[in-house]
C-alpha cells in the first residue's frame, strides 16, 4: 500500500525512500501519482467483488481505465473483448455485458487482471488474488498470471500465505515477520536453505506428510503486538535458537551470498 | 474391527426455490443427492470438494441442524430421525461441530467461562462441579486458566479457535464435525490447531469429520478422504491412496490443481477438467461430472455411475473406473 500511496490516513510513510525506474515515488504529488497508478503501477485485490461496482457492466468498468487514454468509447470497447480474451473469459463479447453478481468468483478476479492490464503496467501488485478461490479456479488464475507475465514482460509482486503458491508463481521470496523483512532469496533456496529461524519453521508447519508419517512443527508462541515491539529482535520470544543479544540488539539486514539476504545474529554457515 | 458410528444411507437435502407470485416454477437445489458412506469410532474422514458441492449440508443434516429430504442417517446404528426427548437431548451431547470462523462463532459479549458454561448449563451439571469441568477443558485445549475471565476480542484467532474446540468437546461428545477449522488461521497456528485436534482425538477417542477444501491438511489429518462434486460423493477411500493415486477423474482434476509444495514440481504436467463447476440446480443428468470430462463417453451423459468398491475401503463412482489410468 505505501508503494502506490494508498495507505489509510492515520498511516504514514517515516522514514526511507520507493523508488519506481529510478523516480522517487514519495516526492510525487497527488496529481501524478493519479498518472502513476493503473498506468505504471496495477494492483488486484482478494475480493474482486469489493472491487467491482455492482450496478455498472464489468465491461464498462475496464473500459474506463482506457477511455483515460484518450481514445473513443468504441475502441475502448473493442479493446475490452480482446483483453477479457487474454484473460481467457469464455464468450468474452456477451460476459462484456454482464454485471459482477452474474459472474462467479474465478471470472470476477479475471475481470479485474484485464482491468489491470489493460493500460500494460510495468508491475502488477496482487495481494491474495486467489486466496478466496477454489483450487481448481486458482490454477487457472495462476496459469493466466503467468502467461501475462510473460507475454507482456510485467514484474509481479505477490502477496500471499500460501506457500503452495509461491512454490508455482515465484522467482523469489521474500519473508515477513511483524513487520520487517526477515529473509530475502531465490524461491529454491527459500524452500531449500531458509536461513532464517522463522523461516525454517514455516517450512517445517507446512502439512507435506501424513500423521503416520509423524506431527508437523509448531511454532510457540504468537506475534509480538506492534504498538509496543520488542527492542531488539521481534522474533526473539518465539525463537528456539536465541542467543544474548536478540534480546536487546535489533538484527541487521545481511547477505548469505549473492541474492540471499537474511536478518537474524546468528551467523549461517 | 472397529464399529461404525456414523452410516449415512442415500442421503438426500433438497432446498426449494420459488419463482413468481403464486410460487409455480418450483426448482431444487439438490445440495446432497444420495450420499451413502460409514464414519467408524475414532476414525477422521475428511471430506473435500469445491465451494458448493454440498459438504457443509451433508454435515449439518448428520448433526440434525437440519432435516434431511429423504433416507436417514444412523448412529451407532440408531435412526436418529425421530429421536424423543430424551434421546434427542442425548444424540446432541453426543455430536458437535468446529466453524472456520471463530471470531463470528463466539458470542462477543461473553467471556470465555460465560461461553463455556452455557453447554454445561443447558445439560443440568451439578453447579459446583462447573468450574473444574471449565478449567479442566481449558487446559486440554492448552489454553491457561486465566483466559476464562477474557472476551473473544482479546483473544487471538487461534486462541479463539481453541475456545471454540474446547466448547466443542467440554460435553464429552463421541463425533466432532470440523468444518473448515484452520482455513482462517496461519500457517504456524494450522499447525498447532492440526496437532491439537489429533492429541484430543487419542486422549478423548474422538471421532471427526474434517471438512475443507485444503488438500495437503486433509492428507495430512484424515485416515480416509471422500470427495464430493455437485451433491454426490464421487470418491471415498484411504487418504494416501486418494492424494496419490485418485481414480475418479474429478479427484483426479483437484488433486493435480492443487499448487505444488516444492518449487522443483512447478512445470509438472498437470490434469486439467474442461470450464468450471457447474449449476447445482440443473445439473447435468448422468454422470455429474460429464460435461468436464474429456474421458466421458455417450453413457456418462446418461446414466449415472453406481459406486463401485475398487479395492478394500475404496469407492468409486465412475462408470470407466477400471479402463482409466489416470496416475500416468
Amino acid at each position: 500500500m505505501s508503494l502506490i500511496r494508498l495507505l489509510a490516513e492515520n498511516g504514514t510513510i517515516t522514514n526511507g525512500s520507493i523508488h519506481f525506474e529510478g523516480k522517487d515515488v514519495l516526492g510525487l504529488s497527488n496529481k501524478e501519482m493519479f498518472k502513476f497508478r493503473g498506468k505504471d503501477i496495477g494492483m488486484i485485490f482478494q475480493n474482486p467483488l469489493d472491487s467491482l461496482n455492482p450496478v455498472m457492466m464489468v465491461g464498462e468498468q475496464v473500459s474506463e481505465s482506457l477511455i483515460l487514454d484518450k481514445i473513443s468509447k468504441e475502441e475502448a470497447w473493442k479493446k475490452v473483448v480482446e483483453l477479457f480474451e487474454d484473460v481467457r473469459i469464455p464468450d468474452a463479447k456477451q460476459r462484456a455485458e454482464s454485471y459482477p453478481f452474474e459472474l462467479s468468483g474465478g471470472m470476477r478476479q479475471r475481470v479485474m487482471i484485464s482491468m489491470m492490464i489493460s493500460r500494460k503496467p510495468k508491475l502488477l501488485i496482487a495481494d491474495e488474488p486467489t486466496t478466496a478461490l477454489d483450487v481448481t479456479i486458482q490454477a487457472q488464475i495462476l496459469k493466466i498470471i503467468k502467461k501475462l507475465r510473460d507475454d507482456f514482460n510485467l514484474s509481479i509482486l505477490l502477496i500471499t500465505h500460501n506457500f503452495g503458491v509461491v512454490a508455482e508463481i515465484a522467482d523469489r521470496v521474500g519473508v515477513m515477520y511483524a513487520g520487517n523483512l526477515v529473509e530475502l532469496g531465490d524461491v529454491y533456496d527459500i524452500f531449500e536453505k531458509p536461513l532464517h529461524p522463522y523461516t525454517r519453521l514455516l517450512m517445517k508447519a507446512l502439512p507435506t506428510i501424513s500423521k503416520k508419517q509423524g506431527r508437523l512443527e509448531t511454532i510457540p508462541g504468537m506475534v509480538p503486538n506492534l504498538i509496543n515491539p520488542p527492542e531488539g529482535c521481534r522474533f526473539e520470544n518465539r525463537c528456539p535458537k536465541k542467543i544474548e543479544k536478540c534480546k536487546k540488539i535489533k538484527p541487521k539486514l545481511k547477505k548469505y551470498q549473492e541474492g540471499h539476504y537474511y536478518n537474524c545474529h546468528l551467523e549461517m554457515s | 474391527m472397529q464399529n461404525n458410528i456414523i452410516e449415512v444411507q442415500n442421503l438426500k437435502k433438497y432446498f426449494k426455490i420459488e419463482k413468481g407470485i403464486i410460487k409455480k416454477n418450483i426448482k431444487y437445489i439438490k445440495a446432497v443427492d444420495g450420499v451413502s458412506f460409514v464414519i467408524k469410532e475414532k476414525e477422521t474422514v475428511g471430506l473435500v470438494g469445491e465451494s458448493g458441492c454440498g459438504k457443509t449440508t451433508l454435515a449439518r443434516v448428520i448433526l440434525k441442524l437440519i432435516e434431511p429430504t429423504e433416507n436417514t442417517v444412523l448412529f451407532q446404528g440408531k435412526d436418529i430421525t425421530n429421536l424423543k426427548k430424551e434421546d434427542l437431548k442425548n444424540y446432541k451431547k453426543n455430536v458437535n461441530i468446529v466453524f472456520q470462523d471463530p471470531a463470528s462463532s463466539l458470542n462477543p459479549r461473553k467471556t470465555v467461562r460465560q461461553i463455556l458454561k452455557r453447554s454445561l448449563e443447558v445439560n443440568e451439571y451439578q453447579k459446583d462441579s462447573m468450574e473444574n469441568t471449565i478449567i479442566q477443558i481449558l487446559q486440554k485445549v492448552e489454553l491457561g486458566t486465566d483466559f476464562a475471565d477474557r472476551f473473544p476480542h482479546h483473544l487471538s484467532g487461534g486462541e479463539q479457535q481453541r475456545v471454540s474446540i474446547a466448547r466443542a468437546i467440554i460435553l464429552k461428545p463421541k463425533f466432532v464435525v470440523l468444518d473448515e477449522p484452520t482455513s482462517a488461521l496461519d500457517l504456524s497456528i494450522q499447525a498447532q490447531i492440526l496437532n491439537l485436534l489429533l492429541n484430543l482425538q487419542e486422549k478423548e477417542n474422538l471421532t471427526y469429520l474434517f471438512i475443507t477444501h485444503d488438500l495437503d491438511v486433509v492428507r495430512y489429518i484424515s485416515d480416509r478422504i471422500g470427495v464430493m462434486y455437485l451433491g454426490k460423493l464421487v470418491e471415498i477411500g484411504p487418504s494416501e491412496e486418494i492424494y496419490f493415486r485418485p481414480k475418479h477423474p474429478y479427484t483426479f482434476g483437484l488433486m493435480s490443481s492443487s499448487p505444488v509444495t516444492t518449487p522443483r514440481e512447478r512445470n509438472k504436467k498437470r490434469f486439467e477438467l474442461i470450464g468450471e463447476i457447474e449449476s447445482i440446480i440443473n445439473p447435468p443428468k448422468g454422470c455429474r461430472l460429464s460435461g468436464r470430462c474429456p474421458f466421458a463417453k455417450d453413457i456418462c451423459l446418461l446414466k449415472e455411475p453406481k459406486m463401485i468398491e475398487i479395492a478394500k475401503d475404496h469407492l468409486v463412482a465412475c462408470h470407466f473406473v477400471n479402463e482409466l489410468n489416470l496416475n500416468k
